[in-house]
């Protein structure tokens, strides 16, 4: 019969009780005149077959029971063997109850191997769920640390996150994160930095470390890997004789530093495209902002008719063109920012409001552009500059331009000459004292005053062959009897069919100024 | 004394799940394994265990069985049932609760999840 109670790990562990009563059995039958037990570590009855002719207790005899050199019970035979068929007949059963519990030994173990596997799978799979709904880079080494610390039985730990993104010899104090009770967390987590540097140059260095004399705690980490790169590391820190760490413990933590590393690198990328989404929408702003800072109709100006188009290359542009009214003037500026993009967009937003101000009370272009050039100069940036013409279109069809370093506008007389406004000064923001000068030139009716920026004559199609000034003065010259708006939409047409799928590189802005009345029909 | 009774026809899972739940030896509690579900039916109804891990698919029985057949015994209305399986659908989760059963587990268990279901039902800290 077999009796419940406690040997702790003992006998009971190793060969059940059942078991244990099977066994005996036979026995029992064949010494007939003893009562065999066996007992427990403790002490305490595990099992116990009673021969028929066993009758009261008399001398017994005991042998141990060991597995793998410790005692976990006893056998107890009584009265002891007296006979020499006895002796064997107790012989046998020990044989017998040594290879059960050689067996049993055996057979726990594989459960243990599979309870670890059971664990890893368990362990992975929890880790996995908390942090597949986890976009926050911060949260993943606080969970990781939190489910290796809890699996593995660690004291302290910590993970220690490179900086950047190839994880190298980035100095990421900031990043780690220490836990533990010991006061030699921190030194503990300090070695274990230097040990995972070192790692990212030598990956021979033992992951395992034990105690010694120079360090109290025995150390397990592993490095969190992903797409090649060490994102940074994870360190478990345990004290004790025999808490050295296994290699089963550090397959654990690198499995789950592999994993955490992979969330890792999920979280920032995603966080990248977060980053890269806002700027997108920013971006998106700037322009609608940018593109109300165009003329949205043209002003009403007596003998003239103008159109102006400006398209950015991309989400915000450094072209600008403006029309100012000027009592009974009306002043015209095309303007190319040496750069593109935000700062670009910015330098571009103050030139257009320096020149509006200084625009003013009467002041003629020379005057206008340098005091625009001034301030423009003391507030520009290295290397933001901006090349501009400036007219002021008169009632009679006289033009009074500055052309400051900007590729020269076109004027196409009714009968087909075409002149050019040279320039009459240096790009604006690059002296502040430069001097400009002033040119005039005098429109007759039905002639065209046309002003760009280099990004319409230099539009490349997908072979890269450029759009050219020819292109353009074939199509105004094809127009030039047409009024402003439909020379400037023919001039659009022709450049958005030569472009067509090719990427735009540059801003491009074009206005076109007619002089006299409308023409017939038009 | 706690009882706790493991039912499983697999001898390996029997063994991975006594090897779990062994320590609560040390805290007092008194162990059973049976290999079929009529034999958990009868060490149930003899022992009049706490809590019952259950496999669902055993022979003679199966742990639908075992749980209506406990379920319908109010002298055993105070023993715990916990449902085993590799079947993890909705559907067997329901029956589960259908026949009473308080937990369905899956295979492969979580060995520490297991120990901390089992100590919790048993009321042990």
């Amino acid at each position: 019969m077999s009796a419940p109670g406690g040997d702790r790990g003992g006998l009971r562990r190793w060969l059940p009780a059942r078991a244990a009563d099977e066994l005996l059995a036979p026995f029992g039958r064949l010494l007939v005149g003893a009562r065999l037990r066996l007992r427990r570590g403790d002490g305490d009855l595990h099992a116990e077959v009673v021969g028929e002719a066993w009758r009261e207790p008399a001398l017994a005899r005991t042998w141990p029971l060991a597995v793998d050199g410790a005692e976990v019970g006893l056998l107890e035979v009584d009265p002891a063997p007296q006979t020499d068929a006895e002796e064997a007949a107790v012989e046998i059963l020990r044989a017998a109850l040594a290879r059960a519990l050689a067996a049993a030994r055996a057979q726990r173990a594989m459960a243990g191997e599979t309870l670890e596997r059971y664990r890893e799978i368990h362990l992975l799979y929890r880790v996995g769920d908390a942090l597949a709904g986890t976009l926050d880079p911060v949260a993943v080494p606080r969970r990781v640390l939190a489910e290796a610390r809890g699996v593995i039985d660690g004291d302290g730990g910590g993970v220690w996150l490179a900086d950047g993104e190839a994880g190298g010899a980035a100095d990421a104090e900031a990043n780690v994160v220490v836990e533990g009770r010991s006061a030699a967390a921190a030194d503990a987590a300090a070695r274990s930095r230097a040990r995972l540097r070192a790692r990212l140059v030598d990956p021979e260095l033992p992951a395992i470390v034990e105690a010694g004399p120079d360090a109290p705690e025995h150390v397990l980490w592993a490095p969190m890997m992903a797409r090649e790169a060490c994102l940074g590391g994870v360190w478990l820190t345990r004290a004790g004789e025999n808490a050295v760490f296994t290699a089963g413990d550090l397959k654990l933590l690198t499995a789950l530093a592999t994993q955490a590393a992979a969330f890792l690198d999920n979280a920032r990328m995603h966080q990248r495209a977060l980053a890269q989404e806002r700027l997108e929408q920013e971006l998106r702003l700037a322009y609608a902002v940018q593109a109300r800072l165009m003329p949205r109709e043209m002003p009403a100006t007596r003998n003239w008719s103008v159109a102006g188009f400006w398209r950015p290359a991309r989400e915000v542009s450094g072209d600008f063109y403006d029309l100012l009214p000027l009592d009974e003037s009306l002043g015209v500026v095309v303007a190319d920012v040496a750069d593109k993009g935000m700062p670009a967009a910015l330098f571009m937003a103050v030139t257009r409001s320096l020149l509006r101000a200084a625009a003013t009370g009467g002041r003629s272009p020379s005057q206008t552009v340098a005091d625009t050039n001034r301030l423009a100069t003391l507030d520009a940036s290295d290397g933001m500059f901006v090349t501009l013409w400036y007219g002021v279109l008169r009632p009679d069809g006289e033009v009074r331009y500055v052309n400051a370093g900007h590729n020269p506008p076109i004027v196409l007389r009714a009968d087909g000459r075409v002149e050019r406004l040279p320039r009459t000064g240096i790009l604006v923001g690059w002296d502040a004292a430069a001097p400009y000068g002033e040119a005039v030139v005098t429109l007759a009716s039905g002639d065209l005053l046309v002003a760009f920026t280099d990004g319409v004559t230099e539009a490349r199609d997908a072979a890269g062959g450029e759009f050219g000034e020819h292109r353009l003065l074939e199509i105004l010259t094809a127009h030039r009897h047409a009024d402003a708006q439909a020379v400037l939409d023919a001039v659009r047409a022709a450049l958005d069919a030569f472009v067509a799928d090719a990427p735009t590189h540059d801003d491009c802005t074009l206005v076109v100024a007619r002089f006299g009345p409308p023409p017939r029909g038009g | 004394m706690p009882k706790l009774l493991i039912a499983d026809d697999e001898p390996h899972i029997r063994t991975l799940l006594q090897q779990t739940l062994e320590t609560l030896e040390d805290d007092g509690v008194e162990l059973f394994m049976e290999h079929d579900g009529a034999a958990a039916w009868e060490r149930i109804r003899r022992e009049r265990p706490d809590v019952a891990f259950l496999d669902v698919m055993m022979p003679r029985m199966n742990g639908y069985d075992v749980c209506e057949a406990v379920r319908a015994d109010p002298d055993l209305a105070h023993v715990q049932l916990v449902l085993l399986t590799a079947k993890g659908q909705e559907a067997d989760r329901q029956r589960g609760a259908d026949v009473g059963a308080h937990l369905y587990l899956t295979k492969p268990f979580d060995p520490d999840a297991l120990l901390a279901t089992a100590e919790r039902l048993l009321g042990l800290g």
